[in-house]
């Protein structure tokens, strides 16, 4: 299978088909939650509001641009497990333009060339591979030009 | 008449120069480098393909008409090198934009011409009032498809180029399209193989085998469709995989040279497959004014040709976003050989591991 395209598959902290399919629109499209009790902002989506324990929330789109708040180069040595082909991985958390932050990885830029306040918008890339060897798309971050 | 709305690139950032292959490979005289215009081509990163290339360019697109996603009720994915065979790429390309569930989206192959065949569909599906704005999306990653050593590995490139078509406030209206098809296998690859494989020829008579016998018919039915005087052309968008291809275009055309060489951007990108030449059109548009004349011919491998014929119009100028192309030509940054092999997936490895190293 992989012989055609030798990605290969991870074997630990895998990605399920099934579980990757139900959370996509996130994945995808930073796809969250707003609760419609006391209005807060979430991303991952969540099903009961962390700050007001109300059920009633609904899918709420998520800015893809934002402003990088900090951010770490892959130091760990070893790098993290079907990530491997990306040397200089960077990973940030950011802060959108509707105040929601996330973690996320940045393409294409090493640590080296970017600042704290850079300007970032939402790409979609190929993560790691699924558990079945399905391609598994998702957000990552680009710095703006400019 | 339904037409371009607007456009939008995306090309990868990783750039590979034609004499980094070289150094390793010395599969060809260093002349015929420069005689093919092989200089430097796009390197996909490891983390995208043609479907995330065609999101990223279609987002461009979506924000360059000012549209939002869900006005949009029509999506056609060309790829010649599509990420699945079987499944959709059009579910996730549509999906990731935000598009709505229940619009037509569908994936189209035909070589070289799948991209400009997804603007073919997207322009029928408007002219018959099937839709009111479809999303054309052209994309390819040809680099990942041509084995180490080839001589088209110097060429063979990725990118992806969007449109947004409707019969509304369009920047390039369609005034007649033709086409030809006869099958040639002159380039292919047999289902389940990953490396395209030659029929013709890469130099020689043989090198425009398929390409002259149908662009040329499907021209000269253009010619005599639409009544185009040849002369009043301001712009024409052509076939580039090489550099030598729109010279042998131009000739057999009886094309001006000033009218084809301007919008070659092989020397810059490479080959970037079926969204080459709606990356020369962009190019085009990026510099065109309103009420100018635009020829775009497309040529796929098995073998097929269109021609059609735009005319720019008064809303081109002030389309926001402009230039769209060179800022994404020069925003390369390059990578050596063995990396590019990485990326490309070109390197064998193990099928399963803890990692991709151990
Ligand atoms: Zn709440």
């Amino acid at each position: 299978m992989t012989t055609e395209l030798p990605v290969p598959i991870p074997r630990v902290e895998i990605h399920s088909t099934l579980r990757s399919a139900r959370e996509r629109e996130g994945r995808y499209r930073l796809v969250g939650s707003r609760c419609s009790s006391c209005q807060a902002l979430w991303f991952p989506r969540r099903f009961v509001c962390p700050r007001c324990h109300s059920r009633e929330l609904e899918p709420y789109q998520c800015s893809h641009r934002g402003t990088v708040v900090t951010f770490w180069p892959d130091t760990m040595g070893f790098p993290a497990i079907g990530y491997e082909e990306i040397e200089d991985r960077v990973v940030a958390l950011v802060r959108l333009d509707d105040g929601v932050h996330v973690i996320t990885e940045i393409a294409d830029t090493p640590a080296g060339r970017l600042q704290n306040g850079d300007r970032v918008r939402m790409v979609l890339r190929r993560q790691k591979r699924e558990d079945t060897g399905n391609w598994c798309y998702g957000y990552k971050f680009e710095k703006e030009a400019g | 008449m339904a037409g371009i709305v607007a456009y939008g690139v995306a090309l990868p950032k990783r750039r590979l120069r034609s004499s980094d292959i070289h150094a390793t490979w010395r599969n060809v005289a260093e002349d015929v480098l420069e005689k093919f215009a092989f200089v430097e081509r796009c390197v996909p990163g490891p983390d995208e393909d043609p479907i995330t290339l065609g999101v990223d360019s279609a987002r461009r697109c979506l924000e360059q008409a000012g549209r939002e996603p869900g006005e949009v009720d029509g999506l056609v994915f060309g790829s010649c090198t599509n990420p699945y065979s079987t499944k959709a790429a059009a579910t996730v390309v549509g999906e990731a934009l935000g598009l709505p569930n229940g619009i037509f989206s569908t994936d189209v192959q035909f070589g070289g011409r799948s991209g400009s065949d997804a603007l073919t569909v997207a322009l029928a599906l408007v002219g018959s009032g099937m839709a009111r704005r479809v999303l054309a999306v052209a994309s390819d990653c040809l680099s990942r498809h041509v084995p180490p050593g080839h001589v088209y590995e110097y060429s063979a490139s990725a990118g992806a180029v969007s449109f947004l078509v409707s019969a509304e406030e369009t920047v390039a209206e369609v005034e007649g399209i033709s086409y030809w098809a006869s099958d040639r296998a002159d380039w292919f690859r047999v289902a389940g193989e990953r490396y395209l494989q030659l029929g013709g020829g890469f130099v020689g008579h043989m090198s425009s085998w398929g390409l002259v016998e149908n662009l040329l018919p499907a021209w000269k039915e253009l010619v005599r469709r639409t009544g185009l005087d040849p002369a009043s052309l301001q712009y024409a968008a052509v076939p580039q995989s090489t550099g030598v291809m729109p010279l042998i275009v131009a000739t057999r055309l009886e094309l001006d040279m000033d009218v084809v060489l301007p919008w070659v951007l092989t020397a810059s990108v490479g080959d970037v497959g079926s969204a080459g030449v709606p990356l020369s059109l962009c190019h085009v548009l990026d510099n065109a004014g309103p009420g100018e004349k635009v020829v775009v011919l497309v040529y796929g491998w098995g073998g097929g040709a269109t021609a059609m014929l735009l005319h720019t119009t008064q809303r081109l100028p002030s389309l926001p976003g402009r230039p769209s192309v060179m800022p994404e030509v020069e925003r390369g940054e390059y990578v050596d050989y063995s990396r590019a092999l990485k990326y490309e997936h070109k390197l064998l490895r193990p099928d399963r591991g803890l990692s991709g190293y151990y």
